[in-house]
C-alpha cells in the first residue's frame, strides 16, 4: 500500500510539476471554493511565480516519491503526514487570500512536524520536533499578526487587493508590516539567528522528507519574502533590501561555518542549507536594492538570479539528501567519523553524491557554478547605485558570498572525501550493502536534472527574468540569440556553460588519448600506497572529519569555541609511563548560547511570574473571564 | 645535591680490577634499593647493560661514576625501569639480545628485535625466533583522533626510524617512536675480536661521531689495560674530536633552519661545514677522520704543515660564521618557529641525564669534558654553554656557543700541541675499563672487558641519544605536526648509534 | 640578510668543476647497467635516498651533494621524497634483517624503469658488518643492484662520479 501510495505521489507531482510549469510560462488559472475555508473561502491564483513554485514542489516530489517506495519498505507510518506535506506545500504558492494561506501553511508546518516525528523512540528526535514546533508557531505567530494587520488596514483578506492598497499606508506601518512578515517567512527559511530548528529537524526526518524540507518547504520562506517585499506592499525603501543582504550574508558564513565542522551527514546538509538560503537571500536583497533604487533592470537580474538558484539548491540538496540517506541506509550510521571507503561498496551512490557535491561547491561545469556566478554578477553592478552606504553593504556581500564559496568546497571535500574515501572506518560502514534500484533511480533522475541545469541556462533565464519582472512590475527584458552564451550587461561579463563543459570533458579525456598516441607503455602494474614501507596500514591511519575540519576551529575558534578535554591513565607502578590518553575536542553554538539561551532563560522568569496567577481554583478562574469579557466590551 | 653514592654502595663487592671507575659487585636486594632511590636521591642513571648472565648499571652522582654488576644466574634481575623511566628502553634491549627479564618491569614489548632476525636473544641463550607481531603502540583515545605513522623510510637523506603521533588535526595529542631498524648487531661482532678490529667497530656505530666512538673506545682499551699514553696522542685526538664538533654543530644549524624551510642558512652552514671536512682530509687523510683514533693513540700524525691551514681555517670560520648568527638572530619568521616550540623542561632533562645540547639547553650543566675530565681538556680553557629554555631556539644557541669554544680550543690545542710520539705499542693482555667523552651530541660511555689474549670478551656502547630520545616525546606535546622535523632535528639524536 | 644575499649575487660560486674520471672501476661497474634502462631515463635522475642500516656517514656525504661545493642539481640529479617520483634507488647500509622488508617494499613502489646503485662499503656486501646475526650483507641480497659506489664512506665526488656512471654521462 506504500509503494503505491508513493506511485501516486510520484504521479501527482508529476501532474503538479507540469500545472505549475504552465503556470510559470504564463497560462494563469484560478480556483475558488467559498466553503471549504472559514472566512472568506478557498482561493487559488497561480501566477508565474506560483506556477514557478509548484513546479518546485512538484518536480521534488518526483524523485522523493520514487526514493521512499526504496526507502521506506512498506512502513505505512507517516504516508499520510507524506500526502498531507506536499498537498499543503503545492496550496501555498498558490493561495490568493489570507485563510488559505494561513491554513496551507498550518498544515505544511504539521504535516512536517508528524513526519519529523516518524521516530518517536529517538530523544534527539522528539526535542528536534519540539524546537520544530515552536519555531514555526512562533513565525506563524508573527505570520498571523502581520497578515491581520494588512487586512485591517487594507479592509480585505484578499491578496491581489493589497498592492493598491498598501500605497496609502504610512511608511512606518508598511515597516511593521514588513518587518512583522519577514520575520515569519525568514523563520522558515532558516535564515540566521532564526535556524536553530533545521539543523535539528532535518535530520531527524527521514532522507526524502528532508529532501523536500530542505528543497522546497524553506524555499516557501522566500517566496513569502519576495511577496510581501515587492508585490504586496509595493515598492519598500532600500532598508529592506539591506537588511536581506546582511542576514542573507550572515546565513551564508554562518551556514557553512558549521557545516565545516559538523560530523553527522545530514546535519551537515542541513546547515549547508542555511548557507545556501542566505545566498539566494543576498540575490533577493539585491534585487529589493536595486528595485528600491530604480535600476528595474538590475532588479530582474539579481532576482533570476535567485531563482536559478532556488531551482539548482532543490535539485541538488535533494539530490545530497537522497545520497546521504542511502549511506545511512546501507552504512548504517550518519556519523562521518564511522563512515569510509563506500565508494568501493556503493559505487552509484558515491558517484550521485559527488555530483551533488561537485554542484553545491559551485564548481564548474555543473548548475551550482552557474547561479553562483549569476548572483556575483548581479552583485557586481551595485556601482550603478550612487550611494556609498549601499555600495558598502554589496561589498560586504561580495566578500561573505567569496569566502563561503570557498569554504563550501572544502566542506565538501570533506564530506565527500571522509564518507566515501580511502578505508572503511567501522565494520558497518565495511559491509555497506548499495542503494535499492529505486532509490538508485531517484538519485540517477536529480543527477540528470543538475546536468541539464547547468547546461541550459541561457533557455532558463528567459522565463526566469519574465517571472521576475512580472513580480516587479515591470516588462519583460527582451532575450538574446545566443543559445551558448550568457552575457551579461552587454560585453561586462560572459559565460558559456556548453563550452566550459566540452573543455572540461576534453581535458579529462585528452591525457589518454594523448598517452595512447605517444606509445607509453600498456602494462601497469598495481602497488599499495606509499606508507614510508612500514608494514600495516589501518583505517586509524586516515584523516578524520574533525582532523580535516581543524584549521576552521583554529581560525574561527571564536565562533565555535571548542573544549579541549585530556584524560591520561597512567601505569600504576611508573607515573611517567602513560598507558591510555583520552582525547575530546567538542564545539558549541554561539547562537543558541548567546541568543536563544538567556531569551529562554527570560521567558521562563517571566512565565514563572506569570504562574502566579494560576491558583487552582475555579472560582478566580470565573472571575478572570469576568473581567476579560468586561474589558474587551469595553474596548468595543 | 645528589646524594652519597660511594655511601650507598657500602657492603657492596669492589671488583678490583675494573679502571676508568669503581665497579661493584651487589645482590639483587641492593640492586633493587639503588635502582629505587636513582630519581629521588638526584643519581643519574649513565648506562644499563647486559652480559649472558649478569646486568651492569652504571650510577653517578656528582662525584663519580660507579659501575654497578648483578649476577643474573636465574635470568632474571629487578627492574630498574619500574622506578626509573629512563631505564626501560634500555631494559628492553636487554632483554631482546641477552633475555634476561627485568622482574616487575612495566613494559614487556620487544625494543629492538623486530621478530626478524632468526634466532631469539642472539647475544645470550638463542632460541627460535618469535612470530613478528604487531608492535602494540600505547592507546591514545579519542573519537576524533587519527594516527599519522611515519617511517621507518623518511622522506629525506637521513636513517630510519619510525614515528607514531596520534593527532587531533594538526595537533599532536601524542608520539610515540619505534626505533631499532638499524641495529646491526655491533655488540655481537664485538665479541671475540681483537683491539684493533674492535676499534674499527667502534668507528662505525654512527658516523658522524666515529671520532667520539674511537676515543671513547679507545680510552676504555687504555684505562683496562693501564697504558701510558704520550702527551701528542691526547692532544691530537682533541683536535680531531673538535673539528668533528664543528662540522656536525655548522651542519645541524643549517639543518635545522632548512627544517623551517629557510634554506639560505642551510646553505652557508653547508660551506662551512665542508670547509671543516677538506681540512681534517688535509690534516689526517680522512673527511670524517675514521680509524684515526686507536687503543694506543692516534693511527697517523698531523700532516706537516697543517698547523698553519687549520689556524687560517679557525680565523676565516669565525668570520664567516658570525653574520649567520646574525640572520638567525634578526630572522623574525625564524624566530617564530624556533622560540617556544618542543620545549623540554629541566626536570625531565634532569631525570633523565640527558647531555650534549638537548640536557644543556635545558638547564642540565652536564659536560663529560668537565665532569670526568679527561687529558688534555685539563689543560684548556673552554666554557660549557647552558641555556634554560629548553626550546628549538636554545638547543641552537647553545651550539652557535658552542662552536665559538671549539673554535677556541681547536686554537689552543695547535698552540700548545706538544712534540714526541703520537702512538705506543702495548702487549694484549686481560683488563676490565669504562671510558666516558663528550661526542658532539652527548656523553658517550664505552664498557670494555678483555679476555686473556687480549680480544673482547664483552664491549658496551651506549650512545647518548638513549637518554635523549625519549625526550623528544614529551617535547612534542603541544605542538603541532609541522613542528616535529624541527623538533627532530634541533635533538639530532642517533639512529645507528642507539640501534647498534 | 640582503648582505649574504648580495654576496651571493657579487662572488664566484663555490661550486667545483667534475673532475675527469680516472678511476677506471667506477667506469666499469657502470658499464653493467643496462643500455635501455639509460636511455629511457634520459639525461636526468630523480633520487630516492634510502637507508637499510648504515651509520649515517654515507647519509652525511650524500647529504653534502646538494650543496653548493657539489651541487648535483646541475647534472639534473635530484633526490626526491617519495619512491613513486623517483628513476633511482640509492641504498646505503649492510641491508639489516629490520630494514630489509621496507627496503624490499620500497623498491616496489618505485615505478619502472628504475635502476638501484648501492653506496659505501657496506652497501657493497655489508662491509665490517658481514656475518652479523642482524644483518643481510650488501642490497643485492634483496633487491636487484645496477651500480656499486665504494668507499667508508664514499667522498662526494666519488658519489657524483658514480652517479654520473650510471647514467653513462662522463666521457
Amino acid at each position: 500500500m506504500a509503494t503505491s501510495l508513493h506511485v501516486l505521489m510520484a504521479l501527482g507531482g508529476l501532474t503538479v510539476g507540469l500545472l505549475g510549469f504552465t503556470g510559470w510560462m504564463g497560462d494563469a488559472r484560478a480556483l475558488d471554493v467559498p466553503w471549504l475555508v472559514p472566512l472568506s473561502g478557498l482561493s487559488l491564483r497561480m501566477d508565474p511565480l506560483g506556477g514557478f513554485f509548484l513546479l518546485l514542489v512538484g518536480a521534488t516530489t518526483v524523485p522523493s516519491s520514487i526514493y521512499a517506495i526504496g526507502y521506506a519498505r512498506g512502513a505505512r507510518r507517516g504516508l499520510g503526514a507524506y500526502a498531507l506535506f506536499v498537498l499543503a506545500m503545492a496550496v501555498v504558492p498558490l493561495a490568493a487570500n489570507v485563510p488559505t494561506f494561513l491554513l496551507a501553511w498550518e498544515l505544511m508546518a504539521l504535516a512536517s512536524y508528524a513526519l519529523v516525528l516518524t521516530d518517536d523512540r529517538d530523544p534527539a528526535a522528539v526535542r528536534a520536533a519540539w524546537i520544530y514546533a515552536v519555531m514555526t508557531h512562533a513565525g506563524f505567530a508573527c505570520l498571523l499578526s502581520g497578515m491581520l494587520l494588512m487586512t485591517a488596514w487594507t479592509g480585505s483578506l484578499t491578496f491581489a487587493d493589497w498592492p493598491a492598497a498598501a500605497t496609502t499606508l504610512s511608511e512606518p506601518a508598511r515597516n511593521l508590516v514588513f518587518v512583522l512578515l519577514a520575520l515569519g517567512f525568514a523563520g522558515k527559511a532558516g535564515v540566521i539567528p532564526l535556524h536553530v530548528w533545521l539543523p535539528a529537524a532535518h535530520p531527524a526526518a527521514p532522507s526524502h522528507v528532508s529532501a523536500l524540507m530542505s528543497g522546497v518547504m524553506i524555499k516557501l520562506g522566500v517566496m513569502g519574502i519576495l511577496r510581501v517585499g515587492l508585490e504586496w506592499l509595493g515598492v519598500g525603501p532600500p532598508w529592506w533590501g539591506v537588511v536581506l543582504m546582511l542576514a542573507g550574508t550572515l546565513s551564508a558564513l554562518g551556514g557553512v561555518l558549521y557545516a565545516a565542522v559538523e560530523v553527522d551527514l545530514k546535519r551537515l546538509l542541513a546547515f549547508s542549507s542555511i548557507d545556501n538560503i542566505g545566498i539566494i537571500l543576498i540575490a533577493v536583497g539585491a534585487g529589493f536594492v536595486f528595485h528600491s533604487t530604480g535600476l528595474e533592470t538590475l532588479a530582474i537580474f539579481a532576482l533570476a538570479a535567485a531563482f536559478y538558484h532556488i531551482l539548482n539548491h532543490a535539485a541538488f540538496k535533494a539530490l545530497l539528501f537522497l545520497g546521504a540517506g542511502a549511506v545511512v541506509h546501507g552504512a548504517g550510521t550518519r556519523d562521518l567519523e564511522a563512515m569510509g571507503g563506500l565508494i568501493k561498496r556503493m559505487p552509484w551512490t558515491s558517484a550521485a553524491f559527488l555530483v551533488g557535491a561537485l554542484a553545491i561547491a559551485a564548481l564548474p561545469p555543473l548548475n551550482g557554478f552557474v547561479s553562483e556566478w549569476l548572483t556575483f554578477q548581479a552583485l557586481l553592478q551595485n556601482g550603478r547605485i550612487p550611494r556609498p552606504e549601499l555600495n558598502l553593504v554589496f561589498m560586504l556581500a561580495l566578500a561573505g558570498l567569496a569566502l563561503t564559496g570557498g569554504l563550501a568546497v572544502a566542506c565538501f571535500v570533506r564530506a565527500f572525501g571522509i564518507a566515501f574515501l580511502a578505508l572503511p572506518r567501522t565494520e558497518a560502514a565495511a559491509g555497506a550493502q548499495e542503494a535499492g534500484p529505486t532509490m538508485r533511480a531517484a538519485m540517477a533522475l536529480l543527477v540528470v536534472a543538475c546536468a541539464t541545469l547547468a547546461l541550459t541556462p541561457t533557455l532558463l533565464l528567459p522565463p526566469l527574468g519574465a517571472t521576475a519582472a512580472r513580480l516587479l512590475g515591470d516588462a519583460a527584458p527582451s532575450s538574446r540569440e545566443d543559445l551558448l552564451t550568457i552575457a551579461v550587461s552587454g560585453d561586462f561579463a560572459t559565460l558559456s556553460m556548453p563550452v566550459i563543459a566540452a573543455a572540461l570533458g576534453l581535458g579529462l579525456v585528452l591525457p589518454f588519448v594523448l598517452l595512447r598516441v605517444g606509445h607509453a607503455p600498456s602494462r601497469i602494474r598495481y602497488y599499495e600506497t606509499w606508507n614510508c614501507g612500514r608494514l600495516l596500514q589501518t583505517s586509524r591511519m586516515e584523516y578524520t572529519a574533525t582532523a580535516f575540519a581543524s584549521p576552521f576551529r583554529r581560525v574561527f575558534d571564536f565562533l565555535y569555541r571548542p573544549e579541549r578535554v585530556v584524560e591520561i591513565e597512567a601505569h600504576g607502578e611508573s607515573r611517567f609511563f602513560v598507558r591510555r590518553m583520552v582525547y575530546r575536542n567538542p564545539t558549541r553554538s554561539l547562537v543558541e548560547d548567546w541568543l536563544y539561551a538567556p531569551l529562554l532563560g527570560a521567558v521562563r522568569a517571566g512565565t514563572a511570574r506569570v504562574r502566579a496567577i494560576q491558583s487552582g481554583s475555579a472560582n478566580l478562574y470565573l472571575i478572570y473571564v469576568l473581567a476579560a469579557l468586561l474589558v474587551l466590551l469595553v474596548l468595543a | 645535591m645528589a646524594a652519597d653514592l660511594a655511601q650507598a654502595l657500602i657492603g657492596a663487592g669492589e671488583v678490583a680490577s675494573h679502571r676508568g671507575c669503581r665497579r661493584v659487585e651487589v645482590d639483587g636486594e641492593l640492586w633493587s634499593a639503588l635502582a629505587a632511590r636513582i630519581g629521588e636521591a638526584g643519581w643519574s642513571l649513565s648506562g644499563l647493560w647486559g652480559e649472558p648472565a649478569a646486568v651492569h648499571m652504571a650510577l653517578s652522582d656528582e662525584r663519580a661514576m660507579v659501575v654497578v654488576s648483578l649476577a643474573c644466574p636465574n635470568r632474571v634481575f629487578p627492574s630498574v625501569g619500574r622506578f626509573h623511566p629512563p631505564a626501560l628502553r634500555l631494559e628492553r634491549a636487554i632483554f631482546d639480545l641477552f633475555g634476561l627479564v627485568p622482574q616487575n618491569g612495566p613494559d614487556a614489548r620487544p625494543w629492538l628485535d623486530h621478530g626478524r632476525w632468526e634466532v631469539r636473544h642472539p647475544l645470550g641463550e638463542t632460541s627460535a625466533p618469535a612470530l613478528a607481531a604487531p608492535y602494540r603502540f600505547l592507546a591514545a583515545e579519542g573519537e576524533s583522533l587519527h594516527q599519522i605513522a611515519v617511517g621507518p623510510v623518511h622522506a629525506g637523506i637521513i636513517e630510519p626510524g619510525h614515528f607514531r603521533f596520534t593527532a587531533n588535526g594538526e595537533a599532536v595529542v601524542r608520539l610515540e617512536e619505534r626505533l631499532g631498524y638499524t641495529h646491526k648487531g655491533i655488540e655481537g661482532l664485538m665479541q671475540g675480536a681483537d683491539l684493533v678490529h674492535g676499534a674499527r667497530l667502534a668507528g662505525r656505530v654512527s658516523g658522524d661521531s666515529t671520532v667520539g666512538y674511537a676515543l671513547a673506545f679507545a680510552r676504555a682499551a687504555e684505562a683496562a689495560l693501564e697504558i701510558d699514553m704520550p702527551a701528542r696522542a691526547h692532544w691530537l685526538r682533541a683536535l680531531m674530536a673538535e673539528l668533528e664538533r664543528l662540522a656536525n654543530h655548522f651542519g645541524d644549524i643549517g639543518a635545522i633552519c632548512n627544517d623551517a624551510s629557510f634554506s639560505l642558512m642551510h646553505t652557508h652552514c653547508g660551506v662551512l661545514r665542508e670547509r671543516v671536512l677538506r681540512a681534517s682530509d688535509a690534516a689526517f687523510g680522512h673527511r670524517l677522520m675514521r680509524d684515526l683514533i686507536v687503543p694506543g693513540g692516534v693511527a697517523r700524525d698531523l700532516a706537516p704543515g697543517s698547523k698553519d691551514p687549520l689556524r687560517v681555517l679557525t680565523a676565516d670560520l669565525r668570520k664567516a660564521f658570525a653574520p649567520l648568527v646574525e640572520l638567525y638572530d634578526k630572522t623574525a619568521s625564524l624566530q617564530d618557529r624556533t622560540v617556544g616550540t618542543g620545549i623540554l623542561k629541566k626536570t625531565l632533562a634532569d631525570q633523565y641525564g640527558a647531555g650534549g645540547f638537548v640536557g644543556r639547553a635545558s638547564g642540565r650543566a652536564f659536560d663529560a669534558r668537565r665532569a670526568f675530565v679527561y687529558p688534555p681538556y685539563d689543560q684548556l680553557r673552554f666554557e660549557v654553554p647552558v641555556e634554560d629554555d629548553g626550546d628549538v631556539n636554545a638547543r641552537v644557541w647553545v651550539r652557535i656557543h658552542e662552536v665559538e669554544q671549539s673554535l677556541s680550543l681547536v686554537e689552543q690545542i695547535l698552540d700548545g700541541l706538544p712534540d714526541g710520539a703520537y702512538r705506543v705499542e702495548f702487549a694484549p693482555r686481560a683488563g676490565q675499563g669504562l671510558a666516558l667523552v663528550e661526542g658532539f651530541r652527548g656523553d658517550i660511555l664505552v664498557s670494555l672487558r678483555l679476555d686473556e689474549a687480549g680480544r673482547i670478551a664483552r664491549c658496551h656502547l651506549r650512545d647518548p641519544s638513549w637518554f635523549q630520545w625519549p625526550l623528544l616525546e614529551a617535547a612534542i606535546e603541544g605542538n603541532i605536526v609541522a613542528d616535529f622535523p624541527l623538533c627532530n632535528k634541533s635533538f639530532n639524536c642517533s639512529y645507528s648509534g642507539h640501534d647498534l | 640578510m640582503r648582505r649574504l644575499l648580495l654576496q651571493g649575487l657579487i662572488r664566484a660560486p663555490l661550486t667545483e668543476p667534475l673532475a675527469p674520471s680516472d678511476d677506471t672501476e667506477l667506469a666499469a661497474l657502470a658499464a653493467r647497467l643496462d643500455l635501455a634502462a639509460k636511455k629511457r631515463l634520459g639525461r636526468s635522475l630523480s633520487i630516492r635516498e634510502i637507508d637499510a642500516g648504515s651509520c649515517n656517514g654515507c647519509e652525511l656525504e650524500i647529504g653534502g651533494l646538494a650543496g653548493p661545493h657539489y651541487d648535483v642539481e646541475r647534472f639534473g640529479i635530484r633526490f626526491v621524497a617519495s619512491p613513486r617520483h623517483a628513476d633511482c634507488l640509492l641504498v646505503t647500509g649492510p641491508v639489516t634483517l629490520n630494514m630489509a622488508e621496507a627496503l624490499r617494499r620500497t623498491w616496489e613502489a618505485t615505478p619502472d624503469p628504475k635502476i638501484v646503485i648501492a653506496a659505501g662499503d657496506c652497501g657493497r656486501d655489508g662491509g665490517i658488518f658481514q656475518g652479523s646475526y642482524a644483518v643481510l650483507g650488501g642490497v643485492a641480497a634483496v633487491v636487484p643492484v645496477d651500480a656499486v659506489i665504494p668507499g667508508c664512506p664514499p667522498s662526494p665526488a666519488a658519489l657524483i662520479a658514480g652517479l654520473l656512471d650510471a647514467l653513462g654521462r662522463r666521457s
